[in-house]
């Protein structure tokens, strides 16, 4: 066979079993949704459902489409999901995808920055441990980063803006841009530096050290005294050949960060007050907006799934043999997390 | 007796040096060498501290001393208080209360749910692993934040128990996998089959020996989720998720933090986050302790 | 060569998404672009930066505590520097004592803003929607309950039929008209007009953009009044208190309401000015009377004030900002009687009192009766910082006093959960009749189920009496009352903490503001901003 259409083919499959992983998710969300405690009705008209008679509850709960079995309410929204209809936002009594769809771009930018910027500074920095691996630099490394780890996130914002936008007044401490400013890169990245540096500095070290230690074992090869027999730099033998030999676990390990990052981002945006999906979700939870915490969770589903898929596809073009190396490299990569 | 023992004996051979196996009593910091001691004794300082709060505090962490407004540390209220006259220095060791005992919660809930999952696939038949596996990278591909959102969304009203719940059901998935892997390797190892072909039952194979063999695998991933659960309780209680506000914890003593932002009172905002900061790391330290030396070989770089 | 060609593939890939994601970006900014170009042309010098809470709504019917409905819309009346309502989108009126009628002449020439002419038909149907709408969550609808008929016999004239005489009928008809054109058929709830509200006032709508959390307003050129002086209002859309603050002191915002916590910070810095205004606003402990507990122990409502420090209160929570409360009508030109202030922090008189009623204590030191513990639980929204230190402190206080008060923390008020009351907050700046919908039985804004035939008749007399020295006797009657058998353990009032940058003038502290120190804007014509 091709090996483009097998490929194509393993796409196929597992687009096919996200898909039905989604169904799964959205099967659960939403029978989370009907158990919790709260009724719907109540969300929608607030106070004025204790003066309605129950025929004009009724009337509401009909236009609501609160009226049907639980399954019934089920697969009309499912139908109804595949038009891109999501159902009114309890909160904003507006089309949830009207609420959301704004404040999508912003948590990409956010999300994809950041996602960007903690893998190349991982890789960096994995690198320049590693070479000096068990002197000073990589012991104090080791120890600041793992410290950064795990100061929560949200206290670091609160620092930050402390420090840079109330008594230094450098950065502002709110908002993704200022007034009619929208297209205006320098004023965007000027509202993503506080956030950016939260968002860093809380996963960077989670990966920068998995590198490193995969680095480490890689430094340990054979191959690595017949390159420096040949008389290649280190930084060369680094770049050249070790890099390219872990390439595929650096990218694996991307395909499954996205989540991870994806959940740096509700704390960022809920510090910094920067409007997305993440803070939209926090308040969603908060108010019981089910019908938006449903298209929520699809739309993060779905970028998750986008982000994966297209990692493992990169890393089958550089390496079709890859399937039993990625047993292998998943295994390791796992090994030095802990829980997320 | 040993000069006697010369005139007797005469010894032979080049450079004869006689072997006196000494009995090896290294020093008492010899042994300590490598042993995350500085981190023992902190944690231990402050668990100790925690346990024995009552006798510590000089105020009651749960009121307001309504006249002791945004006080900078003194010799009165150690920590200084916040702006409602809550003196920090008692709120840290009965909040230090109850984020341990969430971590320890969540971490046993982590490890039970974890080990056994992960033992069940490891042991299955490759259908039911497949699947099982499948089923943790499903929930694994959602940000934990929002599992946890949509738990405290449908729980209600929290307690420790209830938020040490949500977070341990969350967070076992990667745990659930490493034992998975550590048991599909030691299973094939001979003492387990030799074990099998006696007739030992399943329930007795992984008590006597899978789970013996595992444990070294996953104690540095067990220890530091107590660390995770514990940041985990501070962001629930940022993002207003967390215990009720009756109950004191660093999380939600941190989850003020902003809103002394602007009056200066940096204590109220530094002194918890050190507090817990420290213990996270200590904590974090203890289980790299655990953790299996990979690179022991020298580099050939 | 193989490893090369991999190469080569995997960089082009990586190439491609970069210009994927740029490109979507780009596209993102153009169409933004586009949409903000005119604001981005002008400058901001003029333009006020409100630094305001989260919105969902604007819509005068929906949104009653709300700044922008009253700068976005007007109504027939509005209210003047002292409360008191005068014409607005009408000339003149008249009132005809016989049939109950009030008859408006409208003002000639009025237009929304979107250029459609405003009419008498615009009147009818705002009336209507609120005297026939049963779906409208408003809590306000029991305010037009006398409204019998409104009729439009022709463009510039409106006839308003009441059932019976209402003393507060003129303060109620300054809700703010909306446009029929663009609403009539559509479920007032869940009408788009609510993200695109189009009004007669003195600020127009332009846009609401959810991504950078600001709706901009621009003023009105066509106002029939005088045209506003600042050109522009931009307001933050903002859910945490505490990033009103950070805003204003990093020059994000001009203005915010803060509270007094936070207020505080700027009153020694030159370039802040504070302006405090006086509120309606009062917080307090309200007791859901339907719950099984207070069904039971209604009769230990009042005697809870004994037992808590208000001044201290003040003092702590609110910096000194405020005072203590007695009444819900402290405030209004017809309350604040003072033999209704019946409850001096006594614990003393509390333990005698309670013991007279039959309460008696444990062996924890709470208090007992028939078995079942003086407790209940209070539910406080997370947001407000002000309530959930208030409620702290009072748990705290009657903890001391015997009495278990649970505070409970929700981001949204939950009436079906069971709990006994909540940390209420309201304000009656205008007629007193205001608090008629919060306290009579039945009412539309009645939540917690309070009923007092004496309140009852009381309220309703103060609603059908014209004569004003009668009115304040029946008022100061009700806030007697109201005390003897209270439903709402009344706490403190606060202030309107203001800040604005020092370049802001205009502001008007004549006005008492209400609820949620709203109102601010009532002058916004005259203020002008040098920044």
């Amino acid at each position: 066979m091709d090996r483009r259409t097998v490929i194509l083919k393993k796409l196929l499959t597992r687009l096919m079993g996200f898909i039905a992983a989604m169904l799964l998710l959205s099967i659960i969300v939403f029978y989370i949704a009907r158990l919790a405690p709260g009724d719907p009705l109540q969300s929608f008209y607030g106070d004025a459902v204790e003066s309605m008679t129950t025929q004009e509850l009724q009337e509401a709960r009909k236009r609501l489409g609160l009226d049907a079995p639980n399954h019934i309410q089920y697969i009309r929204w499912i139908t109804n999901a595949f038009h891109g209809e999501f159902g009114l936002s309890l909160k904003y009594k507006i089309p949830v995808m009207e609420v959301v769809s704004p404040l999508i771009g912003n948590t990409l930018i956010l999300g994809g920055i950041s996602y960007l910027v903690v893998f190349i500074f991982a890789i960096l920095l994995a690198i320049s441990c590693a070479l000096f691996e068990d002197t000073l630099f990589d012991r104090i490394i080791c120890k600041v980063g793992t410290a950064a780890y795990y100061i929560p996130a949200f206290w670091l914002g609160v620092v930050l803006v402390l420090i840079f936008s109330i008594n230094l007044n450098w950065l502002p401490s709110s908002g993704a841009y200022d007034f009619g400013k929208s297209g205006d890169l320098l004023n965007r990245l000027e509202h993503l530096v506080l956030p950016l540096i939260v968002m860093v500095l809380s996963h960077l070290w989670y990966y920068a050290y998995m590198f490193r230690n995969k680095l480490l074992d890689e430094f340990r090869k054979d191959y690595i005294i017949l390159a420096k027999t040949k008389g290649l730099k280190k930084v060369e033998i680094i770049v050249k050949h070790c890099l390219r030999n872990i390439a595929p676990t650096i990218i694996s390990i991307m395909a499954i960060s996205s989540p991870h990052i994806l959940s740096g981002t509700y704390i960022a945006e809920a510090v910094f007050n920067y409007p997305g999906i993440g803070a939209l979700s926090v308040e969603s939870a908060k108010y019981h907006d089910y019908n938006l915490l449903m298209l929520l969770v699809l739309i993060t589903g779905v970028l998750v799934i986008i982000s994966s898929i297209i990692a493992q596809s990169i890393n089958e073009m550089i390496d079709p043999m890859l399937k039993e190396q990625e047993a292998a490299t998943w295994k390791k990569a796992t090994k030095n997390s802990s829980s997320w | 007796m040993e000069e006697s023992n010369e005139e007797q004996f005469i010894m032979v051979g080049a450079n004869y040096k006689e072997h006196i196996p000494k009995e090896k009593i290294p020093s008492f910091s010899k042994r300590l060498k490598g042993k995350p001691i500085i981190s023992v004794i902190v944690l231990a300082a402050i668990v100790l501290c925690c346990i024995f709060a009552g006798d510590l505090i000089n105020h009651d962490p749960s009121s307001f001393y309504l006249k002791n407004l945004n006080e900078p540390p003194n010799s009165e209220f150690y920590f200084g208080t916040d702006s409602l006259g809550r003196d920090i220095y008692s709120m840290i060791w009965y909040g230090g209360r109850a984020s341990i005992i969430i971590g320890i919660l969540s971490m046993v809930i982590i490890t039970v749910i974890g080990v056994t999952y992960g033992c069940i696939s490891g042991t299955a038949n490759a259908k039911i692993d497949a699947a099982m596996m499948r089923a943790v990278e499903i929930l694994n591909s959602i940000p934990s934040l929002l599992l946890l959102l949509l738990l405290v969304s449908i729980i209600g009203k929290q307690d420790i128990l209830k938020i040490s719940f949500i977070i341990g059901v969350t967070g076992w998935f990667a745990l659930a996998r490493i034992v998975r892997s550590e048991v599909r390797q030691i299973r094939n190892y001979e003492y387990v089959l030799a074990a099998r072909c006696m007739g030992a039952n399943f329930l007795h194979v992984m008590y006597r020996h899978l789970i013996p063999n595992v444990v070294s695998a996953i104690l540095f991933v067990v220890i530091s989720s107590i660390s995770t659960s514990m940041a985990m309780e501070s962001t629930l209680s940022f993002l207003g998720l967390g215990l009720p506000i009756d109950v004191i914890s660093w999380g939600s003593m941190l989850s003020l933090a902003n809103r002394a932002l602007l009056s200066n009172t940096w204590w109220v905002i530094i002194i918890p986050g050190v507090f817990l900061v420290i213990t996270l790391l200590v904590i974090t330290n203890i289980g790299n302790y655990f953790r299996k030396e990979t690179n022991r070989r020298a580099s050939n770089l | 060569m193989r490893i090369k060609n991999n190469r080569r593939k995997l960089i082009t890939i990586i190439l491609l998404m970069l210009c994927l994601s740029l490109s979507a970006c780009s596209g993102m900014n153009e169409e933004d672009d586009s949409k903000t170009k005119t604001a981005e042309e002008s400058d901001l010098s003029n333009t006020l930066i409100y630094a305001g809470e989260s919105a969902d709504t604007i819509n005068p019917i929906l949104n009653t505590h709300d700044e922008l409905p009253n700068i976005i819309f007007s109504g027939l009346m509005k209210y003047d520097a002292n409360g008191k309502p005068v014409v607005d989108l009408s000339e003149s009126y008249e009132y005809d004592d016989e049939a109950n009628t009030y008859t408006f002449k409208l003002r000639k020439g009025v237009k929304w803003h979107d250029g459609t002419d405003f009419t008498a038909d615009d009147v009818v149907y705002t009336y209507e929607v609120l005297t026939k709408d049963k779906t409208l969550s408003a809590s306000i609808t029991s305010n037009y309950e006398d409204i019998s008929s409104v009729t439009a016999p022709d463009d510039h004239t409106v006839v308003i039929k009441l059932s019976k005489y209402n003393a507060a009928m003129l303060d109620y008809f300054t809700m703010g008209i909306i446009p029929k054109h663009l609403l009539e058929g559509e479920d007032i709830n869940t009408a788009s007009f609510n993200q695109y509200p189009v009004g007669t006032g003195r600020y127009k709508f332009v846009d609401w953009d959810t991504a950078g959390g600001m709706i901009t307003l621009e003023r009105n050129e066509d106002y029939y009044e005088k045209v506003p002086n600042i050109e522009r209002v931009i307001y933050k859309t903002v859910s945490v208190e505490s990033t009103k603050a950070t805003m204003l002191e990093s020059g994000e915002a001009d203005l915010a309401w803060l509270n007094a916590n936070y207020a505080e910070n700027f009153r020694d810095k030159d370039q802040f000015k504070n302006i405090d205004f006086q509120t309606a606003d009062f917080r307090g402990m309200s007791m859901n009377l339907q719950s099984d507990y207070w069904k039971k122990n209604a009769d230990s409502i009042g005697v809870l004030n004994y037992a808590i420090n208000k001044q201290e209160i003040v003092d702590s929570v609110l910096k000194g900002r405020g005072f203590v409360a007695y009444s819900p009508i402290q405030l209004n030109a017809y309350g604040g009687n003072k033999a209704a202030d019946i409850y001096p922090y006594d614990l003393d008189k509390f333990a005698k009192e309670m013991e007279a009623l039959g309460w008696t204590k444990n062996k924890d030191g709470i208090y007992e009766r028939d078995e079942e513990k003086f407790h209940f639980t209070i539910q406080v929204r997370d947001y407000e910082e002000e309530r959930v230190d208030i409620a702290n402190i009072v748990s705290t206080m009657l903890k001391k006093a015997g009495v278990d008060m649970e505070v409970v923390l929700v981001t949204k008020f939950d009436w079906e959960a069971g709990y006994n009351g909540f940390l209420y907050g309201s304000a009656a700046q205008f007629d007193p009749d205001m608090s008629y919908v919060g306290f009579v039985t039945n009412a539309s804004g009645n939540t917690m189920h309070y009923s007092n035939p004496k309140v009852d008749e009381l309220l309703k007399t103060g609603r059908s009496t014209s004569d004003e020295n009668e009115r304040k006797k029946i008022y100061g009657e009700f806030e007697v009352a109201y005390a003897e058998q209270p439903g709402i353990v009344l706490i403190s009032y606060l202030d309107g903490n203001y800040v604005s940058i020092s370049g802001l003038d205009g502001l008007d502290t004549t006005r008492v503001l209400g609820h949620h120190a709203v109102g601010v804007m009532w002058n916004i014509e005259n203020w002008t901003l040098n920044k």
